[in-house]
């Protein structure tokens, strides 16, 4: 594994040119008419395109302080398929920070999500590539962190290039914080090389010098983040911050598959501006089980303006209940599809005041389960059947077949956040 | 099914505790009836800041110390309906005892995770009686202690400055010292209405464990310098 993830690891932070700016997508509001179909262990993709199992809504909305006092929304959102509307689906959330000194995180956020999207969808692929391939514990909770946060730096650097700081920028700053960033901008614009003749040319205190104007200013770009990949026989889920991934089952219970970080409090996170950020990260494993109604119904990442606009975690947990039964309707995927940015909107307005972002991913086939207690056909248990395990919320499996070496992969978190 | 999913849509809390010196000192030369008045005179200012920002839901409270402490108004009031009780002063100056009782509401429960860093106001004109160190560490060993944001006015030249100087526990930020009515008047109106407004304002900052100001704090009113009209 750690060779798959030499070669994409080379090819995506190969180049030394400034990457393209990637902006985050609008929200989906059609079905997919393709799918995939794969025999091999990833199911990534497929030439034979078919209905696909799973539907992602998304959407995002400023919140009502943010409106108040003329700021932008400050969360972006992204999702990606496979070639034809396969999987993997890769579903990314983040959440800008909302302090004066972060007044780029808009962008950060944007540039948050388009590159966890780019960085796991070819992690995905080197898999693909590579018939040996296996998940390992290293490359999913440090190579695959680092490889985000990596790219992001570079995004940031090239977005910083092409827009120097500007003093209307910093009108919230106080006196002392603005001259800070007046002069970062200065000296990073004066010292940053345009290319490798350039680079050698700077001295060792000049290197220090941009270093320091460059850490201070990615801050600005500071952001949380959230992502869900969807293969055929796993969910991954990393998470970088505050916010929230709940877990629905067709039954309508709602769980969490990403533990606790006793660090996120009091308006306080982890972000990816914060040095050695690829440690904060939490990462879980889930391997789908093979029956389509013991798979979640639905998958839901949001930021944290939501959770904090209801008075208790049971409150905000209904959401995601209240969905799968909204969407179980006749015409209910539609009128929720129509109707959720409305509700984020109205939800701010009620609730936090902040920014309120969600991505959904629904698998198609609960909408036409019931869950038991409408059930008309009695459930007959079969003599001797082995007991049925709660999916929804197992850890991980043993790593694929194949690769005995590779150590199992625990639902495992950072050594920083709190067990279940 | 129409509304909005989920259940329980709330406003984000956002706890203000006044934390008020009613020795006996506090009644010589009016200054416990200046403090009656200047908060009583800061409440509409509250409310207006409340109103222009919605989602926090200012909730007030006060705590008295003398010869122990006791709550003046003990239930979270809603600024809208928050009515000033004078209060009046005789004793001694307990304000460890006021400080435990503070630390025991800082707790989750019954605070929530959710809510906005609170805001604790020390007023005092004196030298604490008991164990004042003691009664900080409780507040300090509560996470929303750590997190909240403290003020402190000292109430005339007799004031424990390195005592209000550890509760605010922020070098940036110095005591407030109001040697008259006036003076007092502005710092409990800057406190009510720039420190709430932007303790009110929910804006996520990424953990650095520095010891900075959580909330940013806006700048203090200059209430001049010394003068023939101090009178404490």
């Amino acid at each position: 594994m750690s060779r798959v993830w030499k070669n994409l690891y080379s090819r995506l932070t190969h180049s030394l040119r400034p990457s393209r700016v990637l902006e985050s997508e609008q929200p989906v509001s059609t079905l997919p008419t393709v799918g995939t179909l794969q025999a091999d262990e990833m199911n990534l993709g497929s030439s034979t395109p078919l209905p696909s199992e799973w539907h992602v809504l998304q959407a995002t909305e400023a919140g009502a302080a943010h409106d108040r006092h003329g700021l932008p929304n400050q969360d972006a959102i992204t999702c990606s398929w496979g070639p034809n509307e396969s999987l993997p689906i890769i579903l990314a959330v983040a959440d800008g920070h909302g302090g004066s000194k972060y007044f780029r995180s808009d962008q950060g956020s944007k540039l948050a999500v388009a590159t966890a999207a780019e960085v796991i969808d070819g992690f995905m692929h080197a898999l693909k590539e590579d018939n040996n391939a296996a998940f390992d514990e290293t490359t999913l909770k440090m190579h695959a962190p680092k490889g985000i946060i990596k790219r992001w730096v570079e995004q940031v650097r090239a977005h910083l290039q092409l827009h120097p700081i500007e003093s209307e920028e910093l009108n919230r700053l106080d006196p002392k914080e603005r001259d800070e960033f007046l002069r970062c901008g200065t000296t990073y614009s004066s010292l940053i090389p345009a290319g490798d003749t350039e680079a050698q040319a700077l001295t060792d205190e000049q290197k220090s010098e941009l270093q320091i104007a460059e850490a201070k200013l990615i801050q600005a770009y500071g952001a949380t983040l959230l992502v869900v990949a969807v293969t055929e026989r796993y969910l991954l889920y990393w998470q970088l911050g505050d916010g929230d991934i709940l877990n629905v089952a067709s039954d309508g219970s709602v769980s969490r598959a990403m533990p606790e970080d006793d660090r996120l409090f009091a308006n306080e996170t982890t972000s990816l501006c914060t040095g050695n950020a690829w440690k904060d990260f939490r990462m879980v494993l889930q391997s789908l089980p093979e029956e389509a109604e013991k798979q979640p119904a639905l998958i839901m990442l949001s930021t944290d303006g939501y959770a904090n606009s209801y008075s208790s975690a049971q409150g905000f947990e209904k959401v995601g209940s209240d969905l799968l039964r909204m969407m179980r309707e006749n015409d209910g995927l539609a009128s929720v599809e129509n109707g959720l940015s409305g509700w984020l909107k109205e939800t701010s307005a009620g609730g936090s005041g902040d920014d309120i972002t969600a991505g959904i991913i629904l698998r198609l086939s609960a909408l036409k389960e019931l869950p038991a207690e409408e059930a008309t056909e009695p459930v007959v248990e079969e003599l001797g059947a082995e007991p049925e395990t709660d999916s929804v919320a197992a850890g991980v499996q043993a790593s694929i077949a194949g690769d005995t070496k590779t150590p199992a992969i625990e639902s495992e978190v950072s050594p920083n956040a709190k067990k279940q | 099914m129409s509304g909005l999913p989920g259940e329980g849509l709330a406003r984000r809390p956002l706890h203000f505790i006044w934390i008020c010196d009613c020795s006996g000192s506090m009644g010589i030369d009016g200054k416990i009836q200046s403090l009656n008045n200047a908060i009583r005179e800061a409440i509409p200012h509250m409310q207006e800041v409340a109103k222009e920002n919605p989602n926090a839901n200012v909730l007030v409270r006060v705590v008295k110390f003398s010869s122990g402490a006791q709550w003046h108004i003990a239930s979270p009031l809603e600024i809208e309906n928050f009515r000033w009780e004078d209060l009046s002063s005789d004793g001694v100056t307990d304000m460890g005892k006021a400080l435990r009782m503070v630390a025991e509401q800082l707790k989750v429960p019954p605070m929530e995770d959710r809510a906005l860093p609170p805001v604790l106001v020390m007023i005092s004109d004196g030298q604490p009686t008991d164990d004042f160190k003691g009664g900080l560490r409780e507040v300090m060993a509560q996470p929303w202690g750590t997190k909240a944001v403290r003020i402190a006015i000292a109430i005339g030249e007799d004031a424990d400055l390195e005592v209000l100087q550890n509760f605010i526990g922020n070098s940036e930020i110095a005591p407030l010292q109001a040697n008259n009515p006036d003076a007092l008047i502005r710092y409990i109106k800057w406190v009510s209405t720039a420190v709430l407004k932007s303790a009110s304002q929910p804006a996520s900052q990424p953990a650095t464990g520095a010891p900075a100001a959580h909330v940013p704090i806006p700048a203090i009113p200059d209430v001049g310098p010394a003068s023939a009209d101090d009178v404490w």
